[in-house]
């Protein structure tokens, strides 16, 4: 199965307030419905994150740690103001996947070639161009720094807005739009690339 | 989550050319039984108090027949009512009153009344209680009730309880008695035959027939701050900042509104002195003074980004460089990539309410000194454990990354228990992060920032 990024993410549906209540005091139903919620929004950003050369097995490592995290600090969250679950879970898995990314190499995982291929075999030439198009922009990311990748993810894939993305990764608003505008410019000109 | 991608120049058609798999199926399953097979029960283990912690005791409780371990139920955090039989050491939230630290075989049951009174019925074992805010806190033995007193306590949670028992004062008892051990705080205990006050660093123990009876504790087993955690935390005190960050009218990063601050020369280069010997204590960076700039009220920082990088949560949280992201302080990168940190603060005498987190921690650590001492007690090799708190505005913490999984050892595990434990964080206007660095089975423990350089 593939995620695409929806029409409107912000409609993206949210777990149930009664659902909710009952995953914070670590129902397993509930949890494992808040995790199937939220599951393909985790993979995606970490999939992008990691790049297409990454492991399916590393980001689903990740992306269980990211669920382990919520797991253990969902009692706490509270929902303020127009902050979501989703955006906190996704806060989750970035600094989650950032952390993986500063080990040790000593201690990385080993990270190859996957072993799936994200395409249907059957390739038209639309999917060719498609698949074209996503290679570059996946070229063009994995050539930003990771500070710069993480950001363009959130803002652009997980509709993160400036103060969410300043508050999750910690950095101050003005690095937050520096940083989306050195990775749009970059996308831009892997695009232009492509063109003929 | 506001705006749609439409200021980007790329189109969210094409963004959405680069596709990324969904989770695989029986995701979900991989996760609850990775979760399952943690010994620890995550979900309530790292709760944090929400405000200044207020009162400590342990009850060791030695009951001629130990109850039977059936029936075990996970409590729900924040239930009402609940029990809990511990097959192995673990934490529970005690309703959001209390939380208590059972050891294995203890076996508690608790109500917590919509007034917030919390009545514990503590059936067998031994358990640390640490109280939060709330009504009236009882807890239930067979030989009496132990009634929390007083307003304001300081926490501390250690393996006291064992100590005591071995150390003889309640050994000999040990089949039939109720030993309580407070370390903070004051609690009143109630035996069938009289009651009596319990004062720190006294142990109260009740027999059958006997009215409960106070001893000093002993004087080899008191808890005390580890010469090398005292000397971090008030030996050579990080030196203050003059006065406490808030926001400048028209504040702005740029060199021009810089430039029209007026000076004052000696409130500038004391702050400017206490900025450069502070961020050297914490950070453990030797910050030249011609790199720090004071004018009137507002002083900013130049450091090298990956200076910056490195030690961001620090700069905020210990160097006192933060606090009030959007208001009182900004950031601003030079072409060059050095990263220029401005803080403003007031001097009118009226300070926010900004704690310095750089204290707080200092006194965490300091509290869970004993406990992570003995967590690494039988440790071969040092191990560090790394962890970054998250306070929210609350003073609770909200987040806590940890390296204990990659160090995969019990005592990392311990250690963090020990750590969040103890923390007692004030409010603040903003949420903060606290770096935390702890050597677990070395003579000494260290804090952040790594390495300890320059401390």
């Amino acid at each position: 199965m593939l995620a695409l990024v929806t029409d409107d993410p912000r409609d993206a549906r949210e777990l149930d307030d009664v659902t909710l209540a009952r995953a914070k005091t670590h129902d397993a139903k509930a949890f494992r419905v808040l995790i199937e919620t939220y599951q393909d929004a985790v993979f995606a950003l970490l999939a992008r994150f990691l790049g297409r050369h990454a492991q399916a097995a590393v980001i689903e490592d990740l992306a269980q740690e990211t669920f382990v995290g919520v797991y253990r600090s969902l009692p706490r969250f509270e929902a303020r103001g127009a902050a979501k679950l989703s955006t906190w879970i996704l806060t989750i898995a970035a600094r989650t996947a950032l952390k993986e990314r500063r080990r040790p190499a000593s201690n990385a995982r080993t990270v190859n070639a996957m072993t799936e291929p994200l395409v249907s075999p059957a390739r038209t030439d639309q999917r060719i161009e498609q698949r074209a198009v996503g290679d570059a922009i996946a070229r063009a990311l994995a050539n930003l720094g990771e500070p710069y990748r993480v950001v363009f993810l959130l803002r652009e894939y997980h509709d993160f807005d400036y103060r969410e993305i300043a508050t999750a990764l910690e950095i101050d608003l003005g690095t937050v739009k520096s940083r989306l505008a050195r990775a749009r410019e970059q996308l831009r000109t892997a695009l232009k690339e492509l063109a003929p | 989550m506001t705006a749609p991608i439409h200021d980007t120049g790329i189109p969210k058609a094409v963004l959405a050319q680069y596709e990324a798999p969904n989770a695989p199926a029986e995701f979900a399953t991989h996760v609850l039984a990775r979760i399952a097979s943690e010994s620890e029960p995550h979900g309530v283990r790292i709760r944090a108090p929400r405000r200044w912690l207020w009162a400590t005791l342990g009850v060791a409780l030695a009951a001629a027949a130990v109850l039977l371990v059936t029936g075990i139920r996970r409590p729900a955090s924040r239930a009402a009512s609940g029990e809990r039989v511990a097959l192995a050491r673990e934490t529970v939230d005690l309703g959001g009153r209390a939380i208590a630290v059972l050891e294995p075989s203890t076996s508690v049951a608790w109500t917590i009344r919509t007034t917030g009174d919390a009545v514990i019925e503590h059936r067998s074992g031994a358990a640390f209680y640490r109280v939060d805010h709330g009504g009236s806190f009882q807890v239930k033995t067979p030989l009496g009730v132990v009634r929390v007193a007083g307003t304001c306590f300081r926490v501390e949670i250690t393996d006291m309880n064992k100590q005591v028992l071995k150390s003889g004062v309640g050994g000999a008892l040990l089949a039939t008695a109720v030993v309580v051990t407070v370390y903070e705080g004051r609690v009143l205990f109630a035996g069938s035959t009289g009651s009596i006050a319990v004062n720190p660093g006294e142990v109260a123990i009740a027999t059958p027939g006997e009215p409960p009876q106070v001893r000093e504790h002993p004087p080899d087993r008191v808890p005390t701050i580890p010469p090398s955690v005292a000397s971090h935390s008030a030996g050579t005190p990080a030196p203050a900042l003059a006065i406490r960050p808030t926001a400048a009218a028209g504040m702005s990063n740029s060199d021009e509104w810089w430039d029209s601050l007026p000076h004052d020369m000696d409130w500038d280069h004391s702050q400017a002195t206490a900025i450069v010997d502070r961020v050297t204590k914490r950070l453990g960076i030797a910050l030249p003074l011609s790199q720090v700039e004071c004018r009137t009220r507002c002083c900013r920082v130049t450091l090298e980004e990956d200076t910056f990088d490195a030690h961001a949560t620090d700069l905020q949280s210990s160097a006192g460089l933060g606090f009030g992201m959007y208001e009182s302080h900004g950031i601003a990168s030079r072409p060059n990539g050095d990263h220029v940190m401005t803080v403003c603060w007031s001097r009118d005498g009226s300070p926010t309410a900004v704690p310095d987190r750089a204290v707080e921690r200092d006194r965490m650590l300091a509290s869970a000194a004993d406990a992570i001492r003995a967590c690494g007690h039988e440790l071969a090799a040092p191990i560090t454990l790394v962890l970054q708190l998250s306070i929210d505005t609350a003073g609770a913490i909200s987040y806590v990354e940890s390296n204990k999984l990659e160090l995969g050892n019990p005592a990392a595990d311990c250690a963090e228990t020990a750590i969040l434990q103890a923390a007692a964080f004030a409010p603040a206007p903003i949420t903060t992060w606290i770096p935390v660095r702890v050597t677990i089975g070395a003579p000494q423990h260290s804090t952040a920032p790594p390495a300890s350089s320059g401390h």
